[in-house]
């Protein structure tokens, strides 16, 4: 009977757990078949990432842009909208950030300001992405999802049209723009990694988007209005304007996570292909929940996977990318509503028998 | 030669218990000769629904048998039940308005050519069905741009394209307009005469005269009578339908009333989007501390009401003012700050966010105002000290004020929504069907409540309810509305019955205009 | 400069161009289509189509054979499809989610198996695969301008052609087809004349996942000679959109296909002019999303007029 209480009182996290556990095993199992030294692989995906105090701190460090994107697709998925500009807004805001820091600025802006400057700018960038789509969906209720997969397709091409036209550095080989400029950077926190300052925005930002979204009126509506626009409605709630807001602040976030990312851990601007951080904070904010509290937890897990994946990648022989089957993975099995549904029916039937003895 | 007649259809001792323990039937008798039309008549909650999803498979009784010809059986889904010749015409079509007449017609069973659909084949079966029970019908229309009354034919004949030979007619007027009907009533006077069975369920007493044969009446689950039409008046039936049923009391003081109008609405029509025009010319007022009762069968304009006073509507003519201010473009918050609470009747739609917190769910309506929150900061210790207290005053079950609304019954759900729309200053509370469905206990506690709110609070109450002896008891006067229109108004509640109640709802009588106009200070 | 591209060999290779980058676009605008019409969304067709470009590039490499590529194609488009319908019909899982990270899960995938199979996470080069044949129209070939731009495409252009027949009479001839537009309009209609819904989602969206199978094998077996990671880029998504375009029609859906494999074969035509690239890039996306905007404008004004939607 206690384990019946147990199973039914926290039955969503035995789920996601249960869902990570398989996950992970399916990763040793990939990991066995495919390796010609599985032991050695298995051992380096687990115990890779703590293995020196850089793989450690890349965890942290790969965290930091997981975490924006997955707050910000928090705010989208809250607000009842598969808003994936996320990814996009990552990217453009990334393109336009670095634009500034390196070509478009005199390089003399004080610290601290040039990069608070240029966050703000970020988040302006991102917020702006976020609208459009919104705007089109609640105005001319255009699918949402189709409508931002293709326009993070344009955003990835207007930020490499901005790396190729506008701040190209000609005397390097590779494509890439201009160094940015060194007050425009976030500090390394830690020598020998590269751990910077940006942690603490996206510590403010979990903060943020947990107080936003429990603490405040406009929270309130957004929530309200995702879990139900009829009742929305009904308590005189208006469902447009929360949901623009909403996104809004998804795409603001993603733009920040932008901005922080390139001053934090970029000399010069590099990005070419999207950066897949937007589909991977669907998945974090997917298995957390939506609860900003438990994204922090998610972020640092998939980092951990990725990074464990990418030691695996570059020192053995098994590509990286079956760490993206087990995270989709993880995410089929969270989000199959009858996944281990049999179990928790169990434990209800048991304890609603042993109520009805006690009456 | 006197033919003998035969019953084809025998429900013995039909009894069905939900799984929440309510008993929609209790030894339920329900026979019917080949060849007749038999009503099947009785309110709101009644039990017809229950009864006619046992006889179409839907619901295994708990208990009871049903013969069909003599012969027990069983049916295991809706799908049987239609091949044992039961055909079933819904109250919301069954129809796929995008497809033609025929494809409707044939959908499951379609005829086939090479492989390929048939739809000459389809059109052909659809204009012989149609010329052998003489119904006019265009095989190749889409049913989308079809009438009403099209569909219903179309439905029928679906039916007995499936070799329907008990056919059930659930309220099949009440979409119909007069012309409608009779042409209807032809339709079927020749199905019986060709020997087919029908089941009719219906309100309207005077269609029920004029077209059924016998009759089977039940109240509160149960039969109360069966016989042939003709040898009841309609008076009779109208008795026998609403008579008073287990009763519970309500002791209320005498409403102390200031005489100050808190709610007019004054000549307010609604015509909706099919042209269909759902109120007529409504006029009443509620003063201070008074419930003022809307009667009347599910359908006849009541939602719509409820709707545009909480601003979910808007209404074509006419204007509705509360404590004075007209609601006229008003925002549904605009309406409610003026002192406006409602229970809606759909309480997981519009009464609550189920995977909200209980806590959440009360303070919906107020959480922005000056005593919840600063700015946009959202005061979570005044938020907490006020829904424990609500919590605890209405009495909600729940293990924490952070559960999830949904996971509550019925019940406890409709007290959080008690516990907010009755505890922001509302002077004027809209309860619509705010105790269906829910336990005894919660509508116990919620009938003291809206007692409370006028007595104590000086509020007013529009309470539409299905239930008669809700309406009688709890209010102080009562309107009628029939067809979106107001038929009667009682002046003092307690000296009406439910009786005289019945006459109005089901359009046997009607109120001069001059009486009905008395519903309007003037 | 601009002269040079308006002669007339410059615009037969540009419609040539067009009829190729449209033929997976229509595959799988005809896979979006048939779920349309069963009223929902097949969101893994991206990852479908992915799955079934590796898959076919394998196994006309083992089999050496191109109807065993083929053959691979179907099989790997029917994984997803079978992982998909399973998922949300069978344990209820959301539509969107489930769509998304199957397309993740055929992304990472593919690169895993191509790299297992051939040691180069890029590009299947190394796989000695063939190509789909082209096929040469007899008379038609031999029609001056009209047979260069008509004749000589990959076969499974021609068969996307046909293919656009084939749904039609599937979808609006066919019993089957019938029944998943019923289903799709009002379910509980279907059900109530004994219609199993589920099964017959689910023999849509099985349906829905072949057509665009045969779109990825194109990808790999006719439009490059090799698989390419993520060589998709989106088209599952342009193939969705085609089809609302076209509110589910098969003929308006090939023309919207075919208007969208204008756009990305002007952006390729485009590219080569030493425009700027990047923009150039943008159109086939852009176009997407202004098409879908019109065309959801146009339906909601529609509905309000109706009456259908009040607010």
């Amino acid at each position: 009977m206690k384990t019946s209480k147990f199973i039914v009182k926290y039955f969503d996290l035995i789920r996601i757990i249960s869902a990570v556990i398989i996950g992970f095993l399916l990763a040793l199992v990939f990991l066995f078949f495919v390796s010609d030294d599985p032991l050695n692989a298995i051992k380096t995906f687990i115990l890779g990432p703590f293995a020196s105090k850089r793989r450690f701190f890349n965890v942290i460090e790969l965290a930091i842009p997981l975490l924006f994107t997955s707050l910000g697709m928090c705010f989208m998925l809250k607000v009842g909208e598969f808003n994936l500009i996320v990814e996009g807004g990552f990217m453009l805001s990334g393109a336009v950030v670095a634009w500034l820091a390196s070509t478009a600025l005199p390089p003399g802006i004080p610290p601290v300001i040039f990069p608070a400057l240029l966050i703000v700018v970020g988040a302006l960038v991102g917020m702006a992405c976020g609208l459009i789509p919104a705007l089109l969906n609640i105005k001319w209720k255009a699918n949402v999802v189709v409508v931002t997969i293709m326009l993070n397709y344009v955003l990835t091409f207007a930020s490499t049209y901005i790396l190729r036209y506008w701040m190209r550095d000609t005397s390097v080989t590779y494509l890439g723009s201009h160094k940015l400029a060194q007050n425009a950077k976030l500090h390394t926190l830690l020598r020998g990694t590269d751990l910077h300052t940006g942690i603490f925005i996206a510590i403010a930002a979990v903060l943020f988007t947990w107080w936003f979204l429990n603490r405040t009126t406009k929270g309130f509506e957004i929530r309200v209005t995702g879990n139900n626009r009829s009742f929305a409605k009904y308590v005189g709630i208006n469902v447009a304007s929360s949901m623009l807001l909403a996104q809004m602040i998804g795409g603001a976030l993603a733009g920040v996570g932008g901005a922080v990312e390139i001053l934090g851990k970029y000399d010069r601007f590099l990005w070419v292909n999207q950066t897949g951080y937007g589909f991977t904070g669907l998945m974090i904010s997917v298995l957390a929940l939506n609860q900003p509290a438990a994204i922090p937890f998610v972020a640092l897990l998939f980092a951990y996977l990725q990074i464990g994946a990418n030691i695996v990648g570059t020192t053995t022989d098994v590509p990286s990318e079956f760490v993206m089957v087990i995270q989709a993975i993880i995410i089929l099995l969270v989000a199959a509503t009858l996944f281990m549904e049999s179990l928790r029916k169990r434990a209800v039937i048991k304890l609603s028998k042993v109520e009805g003895e006690v009456k | 030669m006197v033919q003998m007649e035969e019953q084809i259809l025998l429900m013995d001792n039909i009894t069905v218990i939900y799984p929440n323990g309510f008993a929609a039937n209790k030894n339920v008798r329900l026979a019917c000769n080949r060849g007749s039309i038999h009503a099947l008549l009785g309110e709101n909650g009644a039990g017809k629904t229950t009864l006619m999803k046992v006889l179409f498979g839907s619901i295994t009784p708990t208990e009871g048998q049903i013969y069909l010809k003599g012969k027990p059986i069983q049916f295991r889904d809706s799908l049987d039940a239609i091949q044992h010749g039961v055909g079933m015409v819904h109250q919301h079509f069954m129809l796929v308005d995008e497809l033609t007449v025929a494809e409707n017609l044939v959908l499951g069973m379609e005829p086939k050519k090479r492989g390929l659909f048939d739809f000459d084949a389809a059109v052909k079966i659809t204009d012989e069905i149609a010329k052998k029970y003489n119904f006019e019908i265009d095989a190749r229309a889409i049913v989308g741009d079809c009438s009403v009354a099209v569909k219903q034919k179309l439905e029928i004949l679906k039916a007995l394209l499936r070799g329907a030979e008990i056919l059930i007619l659930d309220e099949p007027t009440a979409v119909l307009t007069p012309q409608e009907i009779s042409e209807l009533f032809v339709e079927l006077k020749k199905l019986r005469d060709m020997n087919h069975t029908i089941v009719f369920i219906s309100h309207k007493l005077n269609e029920v005269k004029s077209l059924c044969d016998s009759f089977t009446i039940l109240r509160n689950g149960q039969v109360v009578d069966v016989g042939r039409i003709d040898d009841f008046t309609e008076q009779e039936l109208s008795n026998l339908m609403v008579g008073r049923q287990v009763s519970f009391e309500i002791s209320k003081d005498a409403p102390k009333s200031e005489g100050r109008e808190l709610l007019r609405v004054q000549n307010l029509h609604y015509t909706n989007y099919e042209g269909k025009q759902l109120l007529k010319d409504v006029s009443f007022s509620l003063t201070d501390g008074r419930i003022l009762g809307v009667a009347g069968v599910e359908g006849n304009g009541q939602n719509e009401l409820s709707e545009i006073i909480t601003g979910l509507r808007r209404f074509s003519k006419g204007d509705i003012t509360i404590d004075g201010s007209s609601i006229k473009n008003r925002t549904v918050r605009q309406i409610r700050r003026l002192g406006v609470g409602s229970i809606s009747e759909d309480r997981m739609t519009y009464g609550c966010a189920p995977n909200m917190s209980v806590r959440d769910n009360i303070i919906a309506d107020r959480y922005f105002t000056g005593k919840y929150s600063k700015g946009i900061r959202l005061d979570i210790k005044a938020i907490q000290k006020d829904t424990n207290a609500l919590i605890k005053q209405f009495d909600v079950a729940c293990p924490s004020p952070d559960s999830m609304a949904g996971m509550l019954s019925g019940g406890n759900i409709q007290k959080i929504i008690a516990a907010r729309e009755f505890s922001s200053d509302s002077k004027i509370i809209i309860a619509n069907q705010p105790t269906r469905g829910i336990d005894v206990g919660s509508s116990e506690f919620i009938h003291s409540q809206l007692i409370k709110m006028t007595r104590e609070k000086g509020a007013s109450v529009l309470l539409i309810s299905a239930d008669l002896n809700e309406l009688i008891k709890l209010s102080d006067s009562i309107i009628v509305m029939y067809n979106g229109e107001i038929t009667a108004y009682f002046e003092d509640a307690s000296k009406v019955t439910d009786v005289e109640l019945g006459e109005y709802m089901l359009g046997v009588k009607k109120m001069s205009t001059e009486e009905i106009g008395r519903a309007l200070q003037q | 400069m601009l002269e040079q591209f308006l002669t007339l060999d410059y615009l037969i290779a540009f419609l040539i161009s067009v009829i190729r980058m449209s033929t997976p676009l229509i595959f799988c605008a005809l896979g979006a289509l048939i779920a349309s019409h069963a009223g929902t969304i097949n969101m893994a067709l991206e990852g479908i189509m992915l799955m079934a470009s590796l898959i076919a590039v394998v196994f006309s490499a083992l089999t050496q054979s191109v109807i065993g590529g083929i053959a691979g194609a179907l099989l790997g488009g029917l994984i997803i499809s079978l992982l998909f319908v399973y998922l949300h019909l069978y344990k209820q899982s959301d539509l969107i989610i489930t769509g998304l990270a199957l397309n993740t899960f055929a992304s990472g995938g593919t690169v895993y198996l191509l790299f297992l199979l051939t040691g180069d996470k890029g590009t299947s080069r190394l796989l000695q695969s063939l190509s789909v044949p082209n096929w040469h129209i007899p008379i038609i070939k031999d029609i001056p301008i009209l047979g260069k731009i008509l004749s000589g495409h990959n076969a499974l252009t021609y068969i996307a052609f046909i293919a656009v027949f084939l749904t039609y009479i599937l979808v609006f001839r066919s019993r089957l087809g019938l029944r998943i537009r019923a289903v799709g309009f009002n379910p509980n209609a279907a059900a109530s004349v004994g219609i199993s819904v589920k099964k017959i989602k689910l023999q849509a969206f099985l349906l829905s996942g072949l057509f665009a199978s045969l779109g990825g094998a194109f990808m790999s077996m006719g439009y490059l000679s090799y698989f390419a990671r993520d060589m998709m880029a989106g088209r599952g998504y342009i193939g969705i959109a085609a089809t609302t375009l076209a509110n589910g029609q098969s003929f308006g859906t090939l023309l919207a296909s075919l208007g969208f494999g204008a756009a990305n074969a002007a952006s390729i035509t485009l590219a080569t002019l030493n425009l700027k690239a990047d923009l150039v890039a943008m159109i086939p996306y852009l176009a997407t999303v202004i098409g879908l905007v019109i065309v959801s404008a146009r339906k909601l004004a529609k509905a309000r007029k109706k009456g259908q939607v009040t607010d």
